[in-house]
């Protein structure tokens, strides 16, 4: 018999927490649905407007977003199905040893706040800088980011990977990488002569 | 028959011209790579090849992409058995009888039987695939839109069905790359559609932008939160070598692999279906109906055969609905769709027609890419496997900076780069709460091509929206989408009655204990 809905605080908490993304998908799908109906349909003649296949994708979107936000609160996760990956996790456990000896993998948020600021703050500052310049060094502090400790060899794999780059794309492929503004362009401009970039 | 072989003829003769058979080297060498470098999927590394291909003409980039997407079912294998690390979920059986045979000492045969049940898959597949492309393309020649628009559902459906996940969270995936799919200037109005006044979006949203930001950075932010910490490296002995079977070793294992590869192609053709569901499918038929089915799992050939042959045998598998339909039933065939695309060749039953030349030019570079990465496994596995120990904090950076350029190369804008960050990032959100990224890729790409048939559909039969269940070939079709959608029902049910009697039976055997 599945746990009757708020049935104590924790519970509660759990299951609120269990269906937080659904809920944020729930509130888009339906922001989304409102621009729908925004969408400034021209006479059809008795057809189907543009805002038609929108409004059924959006709809069918929420549909499934109560449905999951309902279950989850209604049956708490005993009501969640056994998924193909759970099916197929469950077997390799069964036949691997090693498999079930295994230690759930340990999370580290920070880097990954860090991480993802610092590949924000790249384009950021990419037309700034220039492709070289900027790629370079977001390059070196990823790596540094990423828990890899020897700091020479980040500085010059990054240099070469940069140089590299740059030199296929605008060279050879002909993509028109940003050079920076002044005084940083001066460096990209330095290079593009070095390499016979025009 | 003697049509095909000709045209195959010519095909491989087309292959063999400069840059398509260095399209496919490369290809072969990159795509085994990307299944042993740690932290790359198979999927990544055909979306970050992508770019590469916009300079390309169309047959040299499919030939690329598809040697790569072969020789990534077959390198993963190596790591799997002599380090105990899948490179992809697809090489999980091969942990199980690969890693153990290695441990008793014979790395070499392990790394024997694996090529050559990836030479047999593959070949399987490739010779299995154009003998059925042509049957497949002329009867999708009598389709009309409804149909279309019925198939595309079934595609759609099978993947979200089969996809791994929960069913709830891929449908809501595929919603949401359906509804991207409509940013943009609708194509039959020419109305504005969810803009938000930002003038690049007028032209939509690329699927490129997508794809590359969700797989690419997305997979890389998940893996920097786990500080890249990769299984250390465990290797089972011996030096690395291949030895490949006798013949008499090989008649043994007939059966495997006949049913192995039947499985593959099977698993292929069924969108959704993909490698991973083929491999473990294949070894748990095996583990029920193999004749040394007692001794699986202690390291025999057999367990190592069925997942191999079976992961190969898929690709021929997944390539016909997409050449024949312009259905993907995979992530990498999605991509390869998606390079279709790019270059403006929509795939279908009229390839065949008016582009002969490209498909069997694509089937023939399938058959030497089998050739191919099998004579990299025996040759260059030594030097290839050395990529293992390549900082993955490197490797990552080197990811990041591919999904940039191959962004900012598409329309040199710095919006589409603000792009592949915001689909990094919500790549990132899908993998951390269990939201499957294939079926919103898929959207995004047969969203346009579904919203068209749908539309004309309507228009050309005034608005009877039963007119896709009541003709008999896109009412078969639908039907058998609803059958794919209650797919995870059955499953789930099938699952409980499984559990239910396992319990009974050691409860059973606890009171005859007793």
């Amino acid at each position: 018999m599945p746990p009757p809905p708020f049935s104590s605080g924790f519970e509660t908490m759990d299951k609120l927490k269990a269906s937080a993304p659904y809920w944020v998908t729930l509130a888009i799908s339906v922001y989304l649905y409102y621009i729908a109906t925004q969408i400034s349909a021209p006479d059809t003649g008795g057809q189907l407007g543009p805002d038609f296949w929108p409004k059924a994708v959006l709809g069918l979107m929420i549909l499934v977003c109560v449905y999951a936000i309902a279950r989850i609160l209604l049956f708490g996760r005993y009501g969640a199905n056994a998924t193909l990956d759970d099916t197929l996790q469950s077997e390799a456990a069964a036949n691997d040893p090693l498999e079930t000896e295994a230690q759930p993998e340990q999370r580290y948020p920070m880097l990954l706040i860090a991480g993802t600021g610092l590949t924000i703050l790249y384009v950021v500052v990419f037309n700034t800088l220039g492709f070289f310049l900027d790629t370079f060094i977001y390059m070196t502090a990823f790596m540094l980011i990423g828990r890899y400790r020897r700091i020479w060899i980040a500085v010059i794999v990054s240099l070469i990977g940069s140089l590299i780059f740059m030199y296929v794309f605008m060279k050879i492929v002909y993509v028109s990488l940003p050079i920076g503004s002044p005084p940083f362009s001066e460096v990209s401009i330095l290079l593009m002569q070095w390499m016979g970039i025009r | 028959m003697i049509d095909i072989l000709h045209h195959l003829g010519l095909g491989f003769i087309h292959v063999f011209t400069m840059p398509h058979f260095t399209a496919l080297v490369v290809g072969l060498v990159v795509g085994m790579l990307v299944a042993v470098l740690p932290g790359l999927t198979l999927v990544m590394g055909v979306v970050l090849a992508l770019p590469f291909t916009y300079g390309m003409d169309i047959t040299t980039s499919i030939i690329l992409l598809t040697a790569m997407y072969i020789s990534g079912t077959y390198g993963g294998a190596f790591t799997s058995i002599l380090f105990h690390i899948p490179g992809e979920p697809i090489d999980v059986p091969l942990l199980w009888d690969g890693f153990p045979m290695a441990r008793n000492g014979q790395p070499a045969k392990a790394l024997g039987w694996t090529l050559f049940a990836a030479f047999t898959g593959g070949l399987i597949t490739c010779i299995i695939a154009v003998s059925i492309a042509v049957p497949f393309a002329n009867f999708a020649l009598r389709f009309d839109v409804p149909e279309y628009f019925a198939v595309v559902v079934f595609g759609l459906t099978s993947v979200v069905a089969l996809g791994g996940t929960s069913l709830v969270n891929a449908l809501i995936s595929l919603c949401f790359g359906l509804w991207l799919a409509t940013v943009g200037v609708d194509q039959i109005y020419g109305v504005d559609r969810f803009t938000f006044d930002v003038p690049i979006l007028r032209d939509g949203i690329e699927y490129l932008t997508v794809m590359v930001g969700a797989y690419g950075i997305g997979e890389v932010l998940s893996r920097l939160e786990t500080g890249f910490a990769s299984t250390p490296l465990q290797a089972a002995g011996g030096k690395i070598a291949t030895e490949l079977p006798t013949r008499s070793e090989l008649w043994s294992l007939r059966t495997t692999f006949a049913r192995s590869s039947f499985i593959g192609v099977l698993c292929g053709i069924v969108p959704g279906a993909g490698a991973t569901i083929a491999s473990f499918v294949s070894y748990g038929v095996e583990s029920q109906y193999g004749s040394r089915r007692d001794k699986l799992g202690t390291g025999i050939p057999d367990g190592i055969v069925a997942p191999q042959v079976a992961s190969t045998a898929t690709v021929g598998g997944h390539m016909v609905p997409l050449l024949t339909l312009g259905i993907p039933g995979s992530g990498a065939t999605a991509v390869i769709l998606g390079a279709f695309l790019l270059h403006g060749l929509q795939p279908g039953p009229m390839v065949f027609v008016h582009e002969s030349k490209m498909v069997y030019a694509i089937f023939a570079s399938m058959f030497l890419s089998v050739f191919g990465m099998c004579l990299l496994g025996y040759f260059a596995i030594r030097l290839l496997i050395k990529v293992l120990y390549l900082p993955e904090a490197i490797t990552s950076a080197f990811v990041i900076l591919f999904c940039v350029i191959g962004a900012y190369a598409a329309r040199n804008t710095i919006t589409d780069l603000w792009l592949i960050v915001i689909f990094g990032i919500i790549g990132y959100l899908f993998e951390r709460f269990r939201f499957p990224v294939a079926p919103m890729v898929l959207g995004i790409i047969l969203g346009p091509i579904a919203e068209q048939n749908f539309m004309t559909s309507m228009i050309s039969y005034q608005n009877h929206w039963t007119i896709f269940f009541t003709r008999p070939i896109s009412g078969t079709v639908m039907a058998l989408s609803i059958l794919a959608l209650l797919f995870p029902l059955i499953r789930h049910l099938l699952h409980r009655r499984k559990l239910k009697l396992a319990a009974a039976q050691t409860k059973a055997t606890a009171q005859t204990g007793g």
